[in-house]
């Protein structure tokens, strides 16, 4: 692989001069933003029609092209906005700032802007899938609470552990092999209330982007998907205020000038209603949920701007104070935009973000507190070298410090003894370098390589066994347990316990038939230095990460993708087809006695496995018109494998391949929305899934006079009922609006109109009562009508 | 520990619903079931010890009866004077209990259960487990979502030694725990009877056990206890006791051998 790499690098140097000394060129340069609101606007399409070169604005607004000396046609154009054409004369270099008109604006209309998704034929990118507020406003959804993270599963690729279940998966991948970024961001925990609600209030998102295959190389860390959400940085022009009341929670967001044209702040909150899901017991019983997302941006002169985001997020459940939860993000990001020169855009970014989770049960007498707080520095530069040709380089490395937990009597009677898990310290760096290279008007690559490296720090203890083997296979009694330790050895902070690097290769071709078709093939190799333990069929946030080290190793994955990719009718409709393979080596599994909760020794309870995932991905899309909407549908599959580490050992589920709890055969989804008129808007969802993966029992027996069911088939070798719903949602937009400063809209939503029982699982015991056995299925959503008021003014 | 996520779970229950559905289920071969723990109750005057060993096999998920065995040999072995104490069944069931006096057991002997069944010899060894004395119960007012009864068990850790310990709460309700984070400690802790205990007499006994026996319960009783809507639901674990089929290893046997000291409270619950 190394001499590959060197053939890569050697590619780029050989062309980076060549490229530039080649012809008299002059560059043209600038940030293209929102006319009301001074809002910069991503993936903004610079055309040159007559030459058909052109460039898409990066997450910041800012774009630069450098052609051949001469007059041209300059095209701006972006969905939902008005075009803005121009003729230009490129005899020098040039800054031109380009701000652009809503379309809907000038009909002096309001209806959220439609900033559809286009789909970029020719650009070496795949799997990636975009959405934006406004899409995601539109989506109906449970309870009415338009949410980022129940409109992604929609998409093909994309699924969840089912209703009430924490994150999502992403080609068959692991809720822990995201990578959530919020304004760069590490997101720990993207759930409030176990998965009800994603932790991002869409007021306050302006774009989002998903990557499931095809990942650049400046994204690492995680190995399934990375979800990168920007947020809006606040109206410079003029004071807005805008908000929602719906039937889970309400919002409030504020945006205004704190320099007229020169910045802005931008303050969200959100907070759900207490007494949440427990309104009809007397007791004194709360769960709620609330967020605050805060960004201030300034632009110091044309090559400088400065942007401080932060978010804050808690979760609280108490059952008469007896038992008290609270958990949830926090985020803060310091970031500099600077302008080396007019082909050379960077960014500086201090970012520090944990996720605390703390319980309180009172009936034993205990607190508990854990938890991963992480600083990170990145310096990313874009460098837009030709009009063909453009490098993305930087550099990142991220402090973690782990709290796998602290338990503390919570009052002076209590019996409980004060005990701190060994904290974990560790860093993870990474350079990278990446080009965009447009080879020929058909052909485009992007390819580049990143390097991490993963540094376990010394902690105060760290357990050691006989030939460094933390586990056994008890061959007379045929299970796994832990063995003792034989000692413990110290490190100081300083100490390095471990380290691991990784070269991680990426490359995305894209052959354009013509303006409408295309091919596009891909690969990426990924490694994730954390993990997140976890057991369940969906993380729970009580679960803690742990950084790879002497007993775990890092999670490496290759992906294949292939896509063909059509725009018919000006993009009219849009259709994309794809079939992916990854595989995975080192993800760990956990032996049956696994104890995840407050272990010290957790290499005792794990074994290391393998993971591999593969299918074909379809999504047809129409953009615009009265109907909009998309159908998508993914064929796949995801498995699991863990063999005994001997030939005596039959490792997790007799060392064969067993689907994952997250595996999907057939997963259907449409999306539609009708105008009817300015007046009324409609929005309908139906989802079509295989059902999840799960155990039946192959008996019962009796112990102590217990009923218990025997499982002793092979894992995850049945499958809960199909799951299936259709939503549906009306906007009503009053048309008094017109004239008023107030703006309001309706939003009537049903989910699960026909109110399937979809089986969130099936649960095999004996009827307490009766003392017969029986199979109970569990549905979580049944149908619930909502409504909602959002407002603006 | 488990019973936090359990607990948690709480509150997605109950925006959740339940219903009884027809499922056909996987039917594999029968096991011998070996359900043999026996309680030394040391604080109990004279000392209390009736030692019995069930014999069932195992049955298809929905059947209404568990086959009992019989005609099984059943006998314990002293391993430290190697004398044997023979066990004969009660008749027309699946239980089998001493033929003659079952010497108290001792702390530090370890005990050898053999069981031979259709030709095939099942053995297991285990040792007396200590335990602490319950030192009271009381009854509590706080409830969880409901109408729940809440008892607080008051017992004292022996800091000398790692304590893991098994409580029967009566109804076939059992918590396993371990001494980990009161080691030494006079401890306290609520337990919440679900169902309508009220008015009822209630014996609480706590068991002294192993890590191997405490790990085996816990799972136990999570694999039998009915949490409904958990979509933090872990995998199944397979169930293997601390049994040996001597014959034929492949035709493991289900269930336990253990012994441990106990200790037991009677309470009557207040309404």
């Amino acid at each position: 692989m190394k001499k590959q790499i060197y053939t890569l690098f050697g590619l780029l140097l050989f062309i980076t001069p060549f490229s530039i000394y080649s012809q008299e060129k002059f560059t043209l340069n600038g940030i293209i933003s929102e006319k009301s609101s001074n809002e910069t606007l991503i993936g903004v399409n610079v055309l040159f029609p007559e030459i058909a070169k052109g460039v898409v604005t990066n997450e910041y607004g800012f774009y630069s092209i450098t052609l051949p000396k001469g007059k041209y046609k300059l095209q701006i154009s972006y969905l939902g906005f008005k075009d803005n054409i121009q003729e230009i004369d490129l005899n020098t270099d040039k800054k031109l700032n380009i701000q652009l008109t809503e379309a809907s604006e000038m009909l002096d209309e309001i209806i959220l802007t439609e900033k559809t998704e286009k789909l970029n034929i020719k650009t070496p990118q795949m799997s990636i899938n975009k959405l934006t507020a406004g899409t995601i406003k539109q989506i109906p959804v449970v309870l009415g609470e338009a949410d980022i993270i129940k409109s992604i599963i929609l998409l093909p690729g994309v699924t969840s552990g089912g209703e009430g279940a924490s994150g999502f998966n992403v080609r068959g991948g692991a809720a822990d092999q995201n990578l959530i970024l919020l304004d760069e961001a590490m997101i720990f925990n993207s759930s409030h209330l176990f998965g009800f609600f994603s932790v991002f209030n869409p007021d306050a998102i302006k774009d989002i982007k998903l990557y499931k295959g095809g990942i650049p190389a400046k994204y690492g860390g995680r190995i399934s998907s990375v979800l990168d959400i920007y947020q809006k940085e606040g109206n410079s022009k003029k004071y807005k205020i805008n908000g929602g009341l719906g039937a889970v929670a309400s919002r409030l967001l504020a945006e205004g000038p704190i320099a007229k044209d020169r910045g802005a702040f931008l303050v969200g909150g959100r907070a759900s209603y207490a007494h949440l899901f427990l309104p009809l017991f007397d007791n004194d019983n709360i769960a709620y949920f609330y967020d605050l997302n805060t960004k201030l941006n300034y632009k110091i002169n044309g090559n400088n701007n400065l942007y401080l985001s932060g978010y804050f997020g808690r979760d609280v459940f108490a059952l008469d104070e007896i038992f008290t939860n609270t958990y949830g993000n926090t985020v803060l990001n310091l970031r500099w935009n600077h302008l080396f020169s007019d082909k050379l855009f960077s960014n500086l970014s201090l970012i520090y973000s944990d996720y605390f989770y703390g319980l309180e049960l009172d009936f034993v007498g205990f607190k508990w507190d854990s938890g991963i707080r992480n600083f990170n520095l990145k310096y990313d530069f874009k460098h837009y070298i030709s009009d063909n040709f453009q490098l993305n380089y930087g550099i990142n490395s991220i402090y973690f410090k782990f709290n796998p937990g602290e338990i503390k009597p919570n009052n002076k009677k209590s019996g409980i003894n004060r005990e701190k898990l060994i904290d974990k310290y560790a860093n993870e760096s990474a350079v990278y370098i990446d080009a965009q290279h447009k080879i020929s008007n058909n052909l485009t690559l992007q390819y580049g390589l990143r390097a991490s490296h993963f540094i376990r720090f010394g902690q105060e203890e760290l357990n050691i066994y006989q030939n460094d083997n933390p586990l056994s296979y008890n061959q007379e009694l045929q299970f796994y347990e832990g063995n003792d330790r034989i000692g413990i050895k110290k490190y100081s902070r300083s100490n390095i316990i471990k380290t691991f690097t990784n070269l991680e290769p990426r490359i995305t071709l894209a052959y354009a038939f013509n303006n409408n078709t295309s091919i596009k093939a891909s690969y990426n190799r990924m490694s994730q230095y954390l993990h997140l333990l976890s057991n369940t069929n969906s993380p729970t946030p009580l679960d803690v990460w742990t950084p790879s080290g002497k007993y775990i190793k890092p999670q490496l994955l290759n992906q294949y993708a292939v896509g063909y990719f059509k725009s018919i009718n000006d993009d009219k409709y849009t259709i994309e087809t794809e079939f992916f393979y990854k595989d995975i080596k080192n993800r760990i599994d956990y032996i049956d006695s696994a104890n995840l909760i407050a272990n010290n020794a957790i290499e005792q309870d794990i074994l290391n496995g393998k993971a591999r995932a593969y299918g074909l991905e379809f999504l047809v899309r129409k953009n615009e018109g009265k109907f909009k909407g998309w159908l998508a549908y993914t064929l796949s599959r995801s498995e699991q494998k863990t063999l005994g580490r001997t030939n005596q050992e039959p490792g997790i589920n007799n060392g064969q391949w067993y689907r994952t709890s997250y595996d999907k055969t057939h997963d259907i989804s449409f999306n539609g929305s009708y105008e009817v008129n300015k007046k009324w808007k409609f929005g309908a969802n139906f989802v079509f899934q295989t059902g999840q993966p799960t155990n039946y029992p192959t008996g019962q027996f009796e112990y102590q006079g217990l009923s218990i069911p025997l499982f002793d088939g092979l894992r995850n070798s049945e499958q809960l009922p199909a799951y299936h719903r259709v939503d549906i949602s009306a906007t009503l937009t009053p048309r008094k609006n017109k004239t008023k400063k107030w703006k309001g809209e309706w939003v009537f939503s049903i989910y699960n109109l026909y109110n399937r029982k979809n089986a969130a699982s099936i649960n095999f015991a004996r009827n307490k009562d009766t003392y017969a056995n029986e199979a109970v299925r569990t549905s979580i959503f049944g149908i619930i009508p909502a409504i909602a008021y959002n407002f603006k003014f | 520990m488990k019973k936090l996520i359990i607990l948690i779970l709480g509150i997605l229950v109950l925006v959740s619903c339940e219903d009884v559905v027809e499922v056909d289920v996987p039917n594999g071969e029968p096991k011998l079931v070996i359900d043999a723990s026996f309680e030394l109750y040391l604080n109990e005057t004279p000392i209390e010890f009736a030692p019995k060993v069930r014999l069932t096999l195992s049955a298809p998920f929905f059947d209404q009866n568990i086959p009992e065995v019989q005609g099984a040999i059943v006998y314990i072995t002293n391993t430290n004077n190697n004398t044997i104490i023979n066990f004969e069944q009660v008749p027309d069931s699946g239980l089998y209990v001493p033929a003659e006096e079952f010497p108290t057991p001792q702390f530090g002997t370890l005990y050898e259960l053999t069981v031979v069944y259709n030709n095939e010899t099942y053995k297991a060894t285990t040792q007396l487990i200590p335990t602490v004395p319950i030192d009271t119960i009381k009854q509590g007012e706080n409830t969880l979502f409901n109408d729940e009864t809440e008892i607080i068990i008051f017992f004292t850790d022996d800091g000398t030694r790692n304590d893991f310990y098994l409580f029967d709460f009566d109804f076939d309700l059992f918590l396993a725990s371990e001494d980990r984070f009161y080691q030494g400690k006079p401890f306290n802790f609520s337990y919440f009877y679900e169902d309508m205990v009220n008015g009822r007499d209630v014996t609480i006994k706590i068991l002294g056990i192993d890590k191997r026996y405490y790990k085996y319960t816990s799972l136990l009783i999570e694999q039998s206890d009915q949490q409904g809507g958990n979509p933090f639901q872990t995998p199944p674990a397979q169930l293997r006791g601390n049994i040996i089929n001597t014959t034929n290893t492949d035709n493991y046997a289900l269930g336990y051998f253990n012994l441990s000291e106990a200790d037991k409270f009677n309470v009557t619950i207040k309404k």
